[in-house]
């Protein structure tokens, strides 16, 4: 035996070799098979399914559990990529991808800020330092002038993400007004004092930030042209609407307004009864979002700002406080928009009410849903909601009740499919089984090690009618 | 036919030759590399901390990847030994040099028995990363709760999730690629330096060390994100070329 090895040594080992590669590659089928993947009938019958398709995947930054859910049969299929920005390109145009990020699109950064009214009444408060530092030329002195303030106006500015000194910036309509001057400005000058004269340094300007007043701008594109309408709240007054965006200029810090931008839709705020929360794209229409006396309006325009179309939806009061900008969400998908509504006030809100329309050249309302609740556990997040004839779909989060504070925000581990018909009756109930829970039950895991762990996300790619 | 046939038995027996004194080094070697890793998980185990982490963070935590990386030097340490090996003691170098075959053949035949031997080291590597996630398993199902701590199909997550698991067994075909050329360059260029010092051509030595500089640096940068088209075309015209070179130095007498 021991010559016998010794004589084919090379070929012994080539065999080992041999031997030893295809028990990897078998393990390796078996295990992307391995992945768990199922659907779980939790109300109705599962033929109510039928006629619907649903592609998605489950994600994380190795690899895709991509799945296809048609009339109720599950297939899957495993992709590892080299990269995650080889997923989020394959994503970029799916129709809901956008529908979760506040500003959709990432070719512009915009921000809200606020000045001193004309009307304002101010009180200028001016100090002088001495900062006790010396140079050759003489001792540094800090002037500090800051005036508080009745009355700001509040101006957006949006800037290219390529570029970003290519700016628009333009007084919005909005302001607030306040009984009291707390609107604070401050600015410091730093000088050189001599004996008979003070030589400038530099000089900041600061109190330029509306980041605590609840007013954020949002932009859509259509076409090549950008569409921003600013989020008001109740504090708001004066006029808002929706801009165009004509054309972006090279910032130059002596100009006040910079760019060329169009006001194409004025919206009159009535002191802060009327709120706008929100401007959608759908097609080559512009859906302008507003809450007046508490109540949702949807108003249809073109993107040269002619009014179209408006709707009332019978809906409870809209109460979600809009904190990021986000007091709903809308789900986009060709002409058809599903708005989902916070109707309840609450850190973590569990009551929605659900509109779909279809956007022609007038709107027109698909489904109405009130107080969407799960039965089962709380509602993290909405992954897609799509109407399909008369169904009504929406794939939300869902977390059970008691689970561990530190995973109620990162992710919902659970997945549910509901199916609503025509009257906004339950018709079926889902649930997705899949490991995506493993990654978010270790619980002890210390912070540090945790927070660096990879976990899967849930994506919806698109939900359309299937061939059945 | 009939020389053919006698030549390919030549071929065969100074292969397993040159191979099997490879063989028991490389044994050891593979041993030391599985025994160390699981004894370091093992270790690595008694800290809960540690073990309640996912499979990918524990087994680098451990050390065991330092271990791959030293076992890994010692198995070119190793082909290096066994080329100078044949210029030590018996000379038999001068005997292969005197065969009355080519000199190619006998290129060839070391260049086989390193790839035999470097793909023995990185196959048993993965039985042993295999192993140490089932040592992994069993300790955590011997801790209160630790049960829950256990991913299902956790090792291919770990693969597919862990930058170093990748460099073991990429996933993606760039990746495997990459792995491929890397294979096949890594015993390529140890013997054309060994080749390159005997002929004292030593500027060649640049070559190879632009080579091994090429893998370490795709290896740290995450191969798959590195292993792009034109590095993966510059490994195979590196390769090539390597081997080209080896050829003719080996065929030019310029060996001594």
């Amino acid at each position: 035996m021991a010559k016998f090895m010794k004589k084919h040594s090379a070929a012994i080992v080539l065999l080992v070799n041999i031997i030893l590669l295809v028990v990897l590659m078998l393990w390796l089928q078996n295990s992307i098979k391995a992945a768990s993947f199922a659907l779980e009938d939790l109300f109705g019958q599962r033929d109510y399914i039928n006629g619907i398709c649903i592609t998605g995947s489950l994600h994380d930054t190795g690899h895709s559990l991509e799945f296809s859910l048609e009339d109720g049969k599950i297939s899957t299929r495993t992709i590892v990529y080299d990269t995650y920005s080889d997923y989020l390109d394959q994503i970029r145009y799916y129709p809901y991808n956008w529908s979760l990020i506040d500003n959709k699109n990432t070719e512009v950064l915009a921000s809200i800020t606020d000045r001193i009214s004309d009307t304002a009444e101010t009180i200028v408060q001016k100090q002088e330092f001495n900062t006790g530092e010396f140079s050759e030329y003489g001792e540094d002195v800090i002037l500090k002038t800051t005036i508080y303030a009745d009355e700001v106006d509040y101006y957006c500015n949006i800037s290219l993400f390529d570029d970003l000194f290519k700016k628009a910036i333009f007084k919005t309509g909005i302001s607030r007004k306040s009984d009291r001057k707390e609107f604070m400005f401050e600015e410091e000058r730093v000088y050189i004092k001599k004996e008979n004269e003070m030589i400038p340094i530099y000089s900041s300007q600061g109190g330029a930030s509306a980041y605590n007043h609840k007013i954020y701008p949002k932009v859509v594109k259509i076409g090549e042209k950008y569409y921003v309408t600013i989020t008001t709240n109740e504090f708001c007054i004066g006029s808002g609407g929706i801009y165009r965006i004509d054309g972006f200029e090279h910032f130059n810090y002596e100009k006040d307004l910079v760019g060329k931008v169009t006001k194409i839709v004025d919206v009159d705020l009535k002191g802060g009864k009327l709120k706008v929360i929100g401007l959608e794209p759908v097609s080559d229409k512009l859906l302008l979002l507003l809450i007046d006396n508490n109540k949702l309006v949807v108003q249809l325009y073109d993107t040269d700002g002619n009014f179209l179309d408006e709707l009332k939806p019978d809906i409870p009061e809209v109460r979600g406080d809009g904190q990021y900008g986000n007091s709903y969400f809308c789900f986009i998908n060709g002409k058809n928009a599903h708005i989902v509504i916070n109707s309840e006030s609450k850190l973590i809100s569990d009551n929605f009410s659900i509109v779909s329309l279809s956007v022609e050249e007038k709107l027109k309302l698909n489904h109405t849903l009130i107080n969407f609740r799960t039965k089962s556990g709380r509602n993290q997040e909405f992954f897609a909601v799509e109407s399909v004839d008369d169904k009504l779909i929406i794939i939300n989060g869902v977390y059970e009740i008691g689970i561990n504070a530190d995973d109620i925000y990162s992710h919902a581990p659970e997945i549910q499919i509901n199916i609503f018909d025509k009257s906004g009756e339950l018709k079926y109930q889902g649930r997705l089984l899949t490991d995506m829970k493993d990654d978010y039950e270790i619980l002890s895991v210390p912070y540090h090690v945790k927070h660096t762990y990879t976990i899967r996300h849930f994506d919806i790619f698109n939900i359309k009618k299937s061939n059945y | 036919m009939m020389r053919g046939w006698v030549t390919v038995r030549k071929l065969y027996y100074l292969l397993n030759e040159e191979f099997r004194q490879l063989l028991k080094p490389l044994t050891l070697i593979c041993l030391f590399n599985t025994i160390g890793q699981l004894l370091l998980i093992k270790i690595k185990a008694k800290d809960f901390e540690v073990l309640a982490s996912r499979f990918e963070y524990f087994y680098a935590s451990s050390g065991c990847m330092i271990l791959f990386t030293i076992c890994l030097l010692a198995v070119t340490g190793l082909f290096v030994t066994a080329f100078y090996k044949h210029y030590w003691g018996s000379k038999s170098i001068y005997t292969l040099l005197t065969l009355p075959a080519d000199r190619i053949k006998i290129y060839l035949v070391m260049l086989v028995s390193f790839y035999l031997g470097l793909m023995l080291f990185y196959l048993i590597n993965f039985v042993t990363v295999y192993l140490t996630y089932i040592l992994y398993v069993s300790e955590l199902k011997n801790i209160y709760m630790g049960e829950m701590y256990i991913l299902n199909n956790g090792l291919f997550l770990a693969f597919v999730r862990s930058g170093i698991f990748r460099v073991i067994f990429p996933l993606t075909f760039n990746g495997r690629l990459f792995l491929v050329l890397t294979f096949l360059l890594i015993p390529a260029v140890i013997l054309f330096s060994v080749i390159s010092e005997r002929g004292l051509r030593y500027k060649n030595l640049i070559l190879s060390g632009f080579s091994i500089f090429l893998t370490v640096l795709g290896i740290s940068q995450r191969i798959e994100t590195f292993a792009k088209t034109p590095v993966l075309a510059l490994m195979s015209v590196l390769f090539v070329l390597i081997v080209t070179m080896s050829i003719k130095l080996f065929n030019k007498n310029s060996i001594s």
